[in-house]
């Protein structure tokens, strides 16, 4: 093939684009389901450790990697792919609260044998916690706008504190809950409490890892709008969806 | 040609002929499959396994398999892909959850609802097909434009009011599939009408089609045949699609080998030769080269007569004797050996069409004849470049009349 390429005098593009991580990306994502499938089918732990200990460096490394190549090439579709995520994120959600829904209209009789009094101030104060760190964000980003370098790291570790914040008090409940024997093993309501505690939490924890992976190259000086414009939209998505999460699962 | 190049690019259309090859691979291993399938069922009793989980694992891989071997995406596709495949993704994840974790999503005993998974599956899994189905839709409107010289026939209609109009209905039909599994009386009238709603703009597409043909002059180069091909296969299992959406039908006919054949013809085979009519297509055009003309014609009769055989059969036994599908064998109705040995017959068929399709691509692509830039004389744009197209699509800018149109094609 190449012989025909300069045939057609196209020598002077003597290279094509490459980049390796989406092959490390994928090999990570490979090594990962291949973990899964050692631990949960063949019960092969010590194999499904190893597994896991090659595909977490990889995914992570890919995706640092991957990111820090684009970041180079200024914001691109950045913000509007982030938008078809939040989409594609927001039916995951939504299959989640689908499966509480066909279960919580037809059950007979709620709350289910087994369930607990959940409570109600903790959700109350997470709420408080995770709304102000979307005002926080939105406000380090006026900051960011007017080249004002201290006051965006100001509030951007304000926001991530919160963050932090919420998940430690999330874990709290979980931890108090499960001392009271209410498991994810318990009935549906259990089932779907801590998937969709978890599945909502571990959005909070990719965001506080975006602000965390911004906030060192920002320390250097390195600010870049279309990263953190991307990163705080993903933010108030988390956001949003925790409305949904306390109004469904904590207060019905 | 420098590995490297091809195995890290990120050139989008090496990334497509990668996807190409890793497509074909599926689709090799999943044939395998159906054959395996095939050759079981050719006979009562036993045949090449015992063992019926054998034959429910080819089942599976055969359905699973095939599924990558069609991923292709064009705008309409892709929204869909963003908005479904998280849904069965979730519903994959919820049943290993309760496989694995111990939770209870689909167990009644505590409070979960089995016909949760087939929602969460059918949302996803009924819109697929249209995923597969646009792309294709637009490959061989683009082929009867080239292959008939006419423009396409109600282009705005098909785009807006087809295409889009697809997009838009496909969301709401997937109840269909829970027919006789179980919902309410009133839900299934409701869903009989959006499930015979979305002949409407696929009766648009159906129109442009013919249109595109009519009073075209039109030659019978190999992606043609496959593409008109496609058309007669996506006709028959449209049209035999309209009794399943049908309530009072479907209660017989569900579950049964009519149900097979009918989406075999309107997803699997018109699919399968959508795809192939636009590898031919494009072929000279990605590789440079042009594969064997009388290859590709004996090729694509095997494929079509192999289909048809195998795929009638399937809804002629559905039909007459409510033979139900999945199952590993059929001793309660040995009035259906005959049916079982032409339907092996046909997979052998379809499997040598396949190999000599498969072959007349390698050799192509390895010692076929320079294919030159535009071999169809096609008024599309990526015609305009050398074939294979180089880094950067076009060696200089191209230049284009005023009045340029990719279908203009003069006018009859």
């Amino acid at each position: 093939m190449s012989s025909h390429e300069i045939a057609h005098g196209e020598a002077s593009h003597a290279h094509w684009d490459t980049s390796i991580y989406p092959v490390v990306l994928s090999f990570g994502v490979l090594a990962l389901t291949l973990s899964f499938t050692l631990q949960f089918v063949y019960h092969l732990s010590f194999l499904s450790i190893i597994a896991l200990g090659l595909a977490v460096p990889l995914i992570l490394g890919g995706i640092a990697g991957w990111t820090s190549e684009a970041m180079g090439t200024g914001e691109g579709f950045s913000f509007a792919s982030m938008g078809w995520f939040i989409l594609a994120e927001a039916m995951i959600f939504l299959s989640c609260f689908a499966a509480y829904w066909f279960g919580r209209l037809e059950a007979p009789v709620w709350p289910l044998p087994g369930s607990v009094e959940l409570p109600t101030l903790i959700p109350l104060i997470m709420t408080a916690a995770l709304v102000s760190s979307s005002v926080t964000i939105h406000r380090a980003e006026h900051f960011l706008h007017a080249s004002n370098r201290a006051g965006f790291i100001k509030w951007l570790v304000i926001t991530i504190v919160l963050g932090l914040a919420f998940l430690g008090m999330s874990g709290y409940e979980w931890n108090h809950l499960i001392h009271q024997d209410f498991t994810i093993k318990t009935n549906l309501f259990g089932t779907v409490f801590y998937s969709i505690t978890g599945l909502h939490g571990s959005h909070v924890l990719v965001g506080l890892g975006i602000f965390i992976a911004g906030l060192f190259p920002a320390m250097k000086g390195n600010l870049s709008p279309g990263f953190w414009r991307t990163a705080s939209l993903y933010w108030h998505f988390v956001d949003i969806i925790w409305f949904f999460v306390v109004s469904q699962v904590y207060f019905w | 040609m420098n590995l490297k190049e091809w195995i890290f690019t990120t050139d989008h259309k090496r990334v497509g002929i990668l996807y190409l090859i890793g497509s074909v691979a599926a689709f090799v291993v999943a044939g395998i499959m159906a054959l395996l399938m095939r050759a079981e069922l050719s006979a009562m009793g036993p045949t090449i396994t015992a063992n019926p989980t054998t034959y429910n694992v080819w089942l599976y891989a055969h359905g699973a398999i095939m599924i990558l071997g069609f991923q292709r995406s064009i705008m309409g596709s892709f929204v869909m892909q963003l908005i479904y495949v998280p849904v069965l993704g979730t519903a994959v994840l919820l049943i290993s959850f309760d496989k694995y974790l111990g939770t209870h999503f689909f167990d009644p005993t505590m409070g979960g609802d089995v016909l949760t998974y087939q929602n969460l599956f059918w949302f996803y899994s009924h819109p697929a097909v249209y995923v597969i189905f646009l792309p294709f839709m637009g490959i061989i409107m683009d082929i009867f434009a080239t292959f008939a010289k006419n423009p396409i026939f109600n282009y705005k209609v098909a785009v807006y009011a087809g295409v889009w109009g697809i997009v838009l209905i496909s969301g709401e039909v997937w109840i269909h599939h829970l027919y006789v599994t179980g919902m309410p009386d009133w839900l299934r009238i409701g869903q009989m009408v959006t499930t015979l709603l979305i002949s409407v703009p696929v009766g648009l597409l159906t129109i442009s089609m013919v249109g595109t043909l009519y009073k075209g002059s039109i030659t019978f180069e190999t992606p043609m045949l496959y593409a008109l091909g496609t058309m007669f296969l996506f006709l028959i299992g449209g049209l035999t699609g309209i009794p399943l959406a049908i309530t009072a039908i479907t209660v017989n006919l569900s579950e049964t080998y009519y149900v097979v054949g009918h989406f075999h013809y309107v997803m699997a085979v018109s699919g399968t030769l959508a795809i192939f009519s636009g590898v031919y297509y494009w072929f000279p055009k990605m590789t440079g080269r042009m594969f064997n003309e009388r290859w590709g014609h004996i090729g694509f009769w095997f494929t079509f007569v192999g289909a048809n055989v195998i795929f009638w059969t399937m809804m002629s036994v559905g039909v007459r004797e409510g033979l139900p599908r999945r199952y590993y064998d059929w001793a309660q109705f040995p009035q259906v050996a005959n049916d079982q040995m032409v339907m092996s017959i046909g997979a052998i068929v379809i499997a040598i069409g396949f190999t000599i399709t498969l072959l007349n691509w390698i050799l192509g692509a390895i010692q076929g004849p320079k294919a030159g830039d535009n071999p169809w004389e096609s008024k599309s744009l990526e015609w305009t470049t050398v074939s294979p197209p180089p880094h950067g699509n076009w060696p200089t800018p191209p230049v284009l009349a005023d009045n340029w149109s990719p279908y203009a094609y003069s006018k009859r």
